[in-house]
């Protein structure tokens, strides 16, 4: 189950005293789970006795945020065969490829978002990604033509 | 270098850093393993030298009554050569796995019944990609993103989800039938003859009984459609493989429509075009009756005892046979070429050890569409099935 | 605790077809639906009948198998139960047993002494 904002608000102190340079403690919730912040930017939870429950409840939810990528993926690696649909489909590698990924080899480019090594999808450069920085877009190509959902993103 | 894993001989394999990119999952552990459990040259059990080795597999041959050559189907061409050569010395039979794969299919293509093309015309040209009886993800797990669905191609450059028209046919839902989402369909197919049915009445304009009409209407809008055929059509069309070839050629009347088997071992199609060459048959060829015979499979063959003594080269029969064959194995005497230690090879009278083609050894290979390959070998073994199988030869 | 399916058997389709994990071990994978109505589980171990032969295979669960059955990949075990009537699509009978599944060594054995 993809992770959201809400699950993380719901157990933060919800005081919205601006300590972690949020406005509220569910704009907080959000950039949490972009991995804009940190969990340790909540001065209260840590310092306040009274979250003690809370704050293990949130490490746990967040655990898979220290596996994803920047931009929220995630690869199961025991699920994927190196078939290469999500490399040669991704719209950014028919781009900045055409004589590489987008005709089907193997990437030519120098830091491509994806690449097979040893027979199983690596990260290599995730900033090309259309989901990284400021003006990014939810694409889920990848993830689509994975036969095996091996592809994950955080927020679905 | 060239991945020889399966049929799509990928080219675009690269070694950097020791890490092997581009290959996928069977790819990769295809060429990193190629040092792990190495044959050992053995002679009833007892290892012994190349040369006592190669001097016993003569003397076995020599002395066979009745030999068949089998296998072949992962050396290279140059190696199947010499192995027809071999057979034709002993006045044997020779075949390889695709009496029992999609050889066939081969054959109808190499005697011009049936269209085909190449798969880089596919990524360039073709609309409709029809998956038929096969699941590319597990068995070709490049197909698709490397040569049909997801590369872009000259007349093809939209993108798979506007470019191209996926069918997947299959008795179940497998990983190739979930990627059927937008601009394609899934068909579960109980009945493979009902289907070829189908598909000419509704190219016919007729009603089909299982729903293709859309295929058909999408198929006559485009001037270049593709089938590829695995083992599930193969084993339902039971044996009535002209039906499906005229359909094939009915349907060309509407659209361009081309077959290409979808795939199997690295050079199964070689060993076919190799014997094409040299006898006009495929496979299953007695060098005594001069002829192809069902009955002459290897599987037949064994199981009604008309062989004495087999050559099998680069195959593991005890494991890839079924029971009622692969227990003949023991009734015969066999003397194997591998490079690796098969159950086959650990059971067999005579055992040679020899390199992996593609990896160890260079040679040519034949693409599951046709398209001739040259090997790009990573080391340079000296022994190999082709200085093997002279040896035989010259022994003989 | 023993579980009621332990003394049932159930008939099944199973494909048999490539797969690109576990060709080494004596794996079927069951349609999720069918092993819930076999009462099945992931990592039992499943005695599979056709005909005169049987073998052991560790069970585990694939959305993409077959509605009424399972996959078995391409192996050696698999064609222990297979001829080639029945070469890429068999029925048979499927049941809980005790134990371990069946090993390589073994199919080999029953082939070599069955002279
Ligand atoms: S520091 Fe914590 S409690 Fe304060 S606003 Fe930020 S999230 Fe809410
Ligand atoms: S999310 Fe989109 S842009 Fe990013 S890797 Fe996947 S397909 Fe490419
Ligand atoms: S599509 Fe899935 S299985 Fe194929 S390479 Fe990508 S992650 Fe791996
Ligand atoms: S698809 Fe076949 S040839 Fe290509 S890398 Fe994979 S195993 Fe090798």
């Amino acid at each position: 189950m993809p992770l959201t904002p809400m699950e993380i608000y719901k157990l933060l102190p919800k005081t919205n005293c601006k300590k972690c340079g949020e406005q509220t403690c569910m704009s907080f919730a959000f950039k949490l789970l972009n991995r804009e912040k940190k969990l340790e930017d909540c001065k209260p939870l840590f310092e306040e006795k009274k979250y003690e429950v809370q704050l293990k409840k949130l490490r746990e939810i967040l655990k898979p945020l220290e596996k994803a990528t920047e931009t929220g993926l995630i690869v199961k690696s025991e699920l994927c065969n190196g078939c290469g649909n999500c490399i040669v489909a991704c719209p950014v590698h028919v781009e900045k490829d055409p004589h590489g990924a987008g005709i089907g080899r193997g990437p030519r480019i120098r830091d491509p978002i994806y690449r097979i090594e040893n027979g199983k999808l690596v990260i290599v450069n995730m900033h090309l990604c259309r989901r990284y920085g400021k003006n990014r877009i939810l694409c889920v190509v990848c993830r689509e033509n994975c036969p095996t959902d091996a592809i994950s993103f955080l927020e679905g | 270098m060239i991945c020889t894993g399966c049929s799509c001989l990928c080219e675009d394999i690269e070694i950097q850093d020791s890490k092997i990119l581009n290959a996928c999952e069977k790819g990769y552990k295809h060429i990193s393993r190629f040092k792990e459990s190495k044959a050992k040259n053995r002679v009833y059990g007892k290892e012994v030298d190349l040369d006592k080795a190669i001097e016993s597999a003569v003397e076995i041959l020599k002395s066979a009554k009745s030999p068949a050559i089998y296998g072949l189907d992962t050396t290279t061409v140059e190696a199947q050569r010499i192995a027809v050569k071999i057979a034709e010395k002993l006045n044997g039979y020779i075949d390889d796995n695709s009496s029992f794969c999609l050889g066939e299919f081969v054959e109808a293509i190499l005697r011009k019944k049936i269209p085909s093309a190449t798969l880089d015309e596919v990524r360039d040209y073709a609309y409709v990609l029809v998956y038929w009886g096969t699941n590319p993800y597990h068995s070709i797990p490049r197909h698709m993103s490397k040569f049909t669905y997801y590369p872009r191609g000259k007349k093809r450059n939209r993108g798979y989800d506007e470019d191209r028209f996926l069918v997947v046919i299959d008795v179940r839902r497998s990983e190739t039938a979930k990627l059927a989402k937008k601009n394609a369909k899934f068909i579960k197919v109980e009945d493979d003859l009902e289907l070829v049915d189908s598909f000419e009445r509704a190219l016919e304009g007729k009603a089909p009984k299982y729903d293709v009409a859309e295929i058909a209407r999408e198929m006559k809008k485009a001037d270049f459609n593709a089938i590829f055929g695995g083992l599930g059509l193969k084993y339902g069309l039971r044996g009535n493989y002209e039906k499906f070839f005229s359909f094939l050629n009915k349907a060309n009347k509407f659209a361009p429509l081309y077959f290409i088997p979808a795939g199997f071992h690295s050079n199964m199609r070689g060993f076919n075009e190799t014997l094409f060459e040299e006898v006009g048959e495929v496979n299953k060829f007695s060098f005594i009756e001069k002829r192809s015979d069902p009955n002459f499979s290897f599987p037949e063959l064994l199981k009604n005892k008309k062989i004495d003594v087999a050559l099998i080269v680069g195959t593991d029969p005890m494991s890839s046979l079924p029971f009622d064959v692969s227990e003949k194995l023991y009734e015969i005497k066999k003397v194997v070429l591998d490079p690796r230690e098969t159950f086959t090879a650990k059971n067999a009278e005579v055992s040679i050890s020899s390199a992996f083609s593609g990896i160890e050894c260079g040679g040519e290979m034949v693409r599951s569409d046709g398209v001739r390959v040259k090997l790009e070998p990573i080391e340079k073994a000296e022994i190999d099935d082709v200085y093997i199988l002279r040896r035989i030869l010259e022994g003989l | 605790m023993m579980r009621i399916a332990k003394f049932l058997k159930f008939e099944a389709f199973f494909v048999v077809a490539r797969y690109s994990w576990e060709q080494e071990k004596a794996v079927v994978y069951l349609n999720p639906e069918f092993a819930k109505k076999a009462g099945i589980k992931s990592d039992d171990v499943v005695l599979i009948t056709k005909g005169e032969r049987s073998l052991k295979f560790r069970a585990k669960l694939l959305e993409t198998a077959p509605e009424n059955g399972g996959l078995i990949p391409n192996s050696i075990f698999a064609n222990y139960l297979l001829d080639f009537q029945n070469f890429k699509k068999f029925n048979a009978y499927v049941e809980i047993v005790e134990g371990e599944e069946s090993k390589a060594e073994e199919v080999i054995r029953r082939i070599t002494e069955k002279k």
